[in-house]
């Protein structure tokens, strides 16, 4: 089953492959900043930017992780026959 | 500008540098003689020190050197590296704390041992050891160049002739291999964090005086003149772009370095963590890589560059503009930024390059080694390794290592189907992924050739019905289709891989 929080990481993940994949919405000299055309700055501002969106994803799917750590935690009875070590 | 003070801060940060590398033994002290010690530094980096280890793969001769020198000879195009260092991340956090969990869970220490284990094919492991090896020599010999471009900045404005350059590049090889020996990836993890701070410090110290020049607007006018397509991407290579940047993101995370990186952490979280947050160091990286046309708003750099032959005037971009335009303090601190940018990353190469042999190859050979041998003998290859690559720079021109290194790209990536789909299943047949290999790393030599008529290596793109693209992703489709093809041979005459159907490879 798909999950909501399956689906805001993904689209995290793949928000700056499609600002950068379309190349013609930014392959241009204005808006320039101080003499650098936009073809510079618009992917050099896509690196805090992506940072910043990469990051929300991290922590959305360490919570994830966690949460479906704890659903898959075997009661008392079945984790005496299970395989899990720690 | 450069003067005496400008070596005596070189020499005295060199001697910082040499004392952290070797500090790293004694730090977080480890069983060096065990190789997880020694080649992942024991496997306990959290998120902050993993971001500067795998940062350590990011600001290295390939950003100061092969992008800037690059796009100041051909353009915009090769600011394909700035996207191409944002999506890698978005791959990384994905694939790798997969593969971190199952390395973790099953001792893998390499990405061979990976293959092996899910495939269950030594043909396979072998093969993918010695991709990575002979993918990693020119990426080695790359730093190798940037190191020596810093030491021409450094000493031939004071006439120091070429054997007092190669004198010197020899003699910091050798310390470079004495503290990778004592040391491992520890003192690399350490030396990283000074060389980082240097470059951070001084592309923005150079990035504020063009600024404060006015240089922006005059390096346009200038640029402009050239008839080189600096400020836009012609339209004719969109595709030679974007096919450039997803391509090398695919392969980054790939490179034996980048993995040995990965294991050098504490946990899939913090692997993952680590990834997301890289993308500010590339900044550095995008503003190192508009040096190549910076360059033209500052006359002073721009004549300094062009008294070099033509071969090398790219490699002199960066310290040109360094030694133009910061005090001299700062640009001894500046240039010994980017030669240990050169050197802790060829240490971190070198140790990748001898875990996968000692682990893939030496062990094949002789399957008994003590822990105490196989450490010995990966310490060995690292040296071998390292002497190797500066062997290539005293034999080729700089220009050609730097289109070397990218055809490195080009044979890594052909090792994504067993990594990638090994990711998520075991079910693709191991001599149909062999062959894939194979028919990749053929298909990638010949392209290259073809598509510089045979001649010296300048490009990695060749032309197709649909403009020029980048010859890795041909040769990977071409690999792909093999493996997806031959899987379905295999299945359909009842060939498996052989591995016993209760093994738990996941």
């Amino acid at each position: 089953m798909v999950k909501a929080v399956d689906v805001t990481i993904a689209v995290l993940l793949l928000i700056p492959l499609v600002a950068l994949l379309a190349i013609p919405t930014y392959n241009m000299i204005n808006p320039n900043l101080g003499g650098i055309s936009f073809f510079y700055w618009y992917q050099l501002l896509w690196m805090p930017l992506g940072a910043l969106l990469y990051y929300i994803a991290a922590v959305l799917w360490e919570k994830k992780d966690k949460e479906e750590k704890k659903a898959a935690r075997p009661s008392r009875t079945s984790r005496s026959r299970g395989k899990r070590r720690r | 500008m450069i003067d005496r003070l400008s070596i005596i801060v070189f020499g005295a940060l060199f001697v910082v540098f040499v004392f952290l590398g070797f500090w790293g033994a004694r730090w977080r002290k480890g069983d060096l003689t065990k190789l997880k010690e020694w080649g992942l530094a024991g496997g306990r980096l959290g998120t902050f020190l993993g971001w500067f280890l795998l940062g350590a793969d990011i600001y290295t001769a390939y950003t100061f050197i092969a992008v800037p020198s690059s796009l100041f000879a051909k353009g915009a195009i090769y600011f394909f590296a700035a996207p191409y260092v944002i999506i890698t991340y978005a791959f990384a956090m994905w694939a790798m704390p997969k593969f971190w969990k199952l390395a973790n869970k099953h001792g893998y220490v390499t990405m061979a041992d990976f293959v092996r284990g899910v495939f269950n094919s030594r043909l396979l492991a072998v093969s993918i050891a010695l991709v990575g090896i002979v993918a990693e020599l020119p990426y080695i010999a790359l730093q190798i160049v940037g190191m020596q471009a810093v030491l021409i900045a450094l000493l031939s404005s004071f006439g120091a002739v070429n054997t007092i350059i190669e004198l010197s590049l020899i003699v910091s090889f050798i310390i470079l291999a004495a503290f990778t020996w004592t040391s491992g990836l520890r003192g690399a993890t350490l030396a990283g964090i000074l060389k980082d701070a240097l470059i951070l410090v001084s592309v923005v110290a150079v990035v504020i005086a063009v600024i404060t020049l006015g240089g922006f607007h005059t390096a346009f006018v200038n640029a402009s003149a050239t008839g080189i397509h600096y400020f836009t991407l012609p339209s004719s290579l969109y595709n030679a772009y974007w096919s450039l940047f997803v391509f090398s993101a695919l392969a980054l995370y790939l490179y034996p370095h980048v993995v040995n990186g990965t294991l050098a952490q504490k946990s899939a979280q913090s692997v993952r963590k680590t990834a997301s947050l890289l993308p500010l160091y590339s900044i550095g990286l995008g503003l190192l890589a508009m040096f190549g046309f910076m360059i033209y708003g500052v006359p002073a750099a721009l004549n300094y560059v062009k008294s070099f032959p033509a071969a090398i005037q790219g490699t002199q971009v960066v310290p040109g503009l360094i030694l133009t335009l910061l005090p001299s303090w700062l640009s001894g601190a500046a240039l010994l930024g980017i030669f240990i940018g050169g050197l802790v990353p060829a240490a971190i190469m070198a140790i990748a390059a001898a875990n996968l042999f000692t682990r893939n190859i030496a062990k094949e050979i002789k399957p008994h080694m003590t822990d105490k041998q196989e450490t010995r003998v990966a310490q060995v290859f690292a040296v071998v390794f390292k002497f190797l690559a500066l062997g290539f720079v005293f034999i080729i021109p700089a220009a050609f290592a730097i289109q070397l290194q990218l055809f490195g790209g080009i044979l890594i990536l052909q090792v994504l189907p067993a990594f990638v789909f090994g990711l998520i299943t075991k079910n693709l047949n191991r001599r149909a992924l062999f062959l894939g290999l194979l028919a990749g790393v053929v298909s990638g030599v010949y392209m290259m050739e073809a598509a510089n008529s045979y001649a010296t290596w300048t490009t990695t793109l060749i032309g197709t019905g649909l403009g020029a693209v980048f010859i890795g992703m041909i040769a990977l489709a071409i690999n792909i289709i093999i493996v997806f093809v031959g899987t379905w041979i295999a299945n359909a005459m009842r060939v498996t891989n052989a591995l016993p159907r209760n093994v738990d490879v996941y």
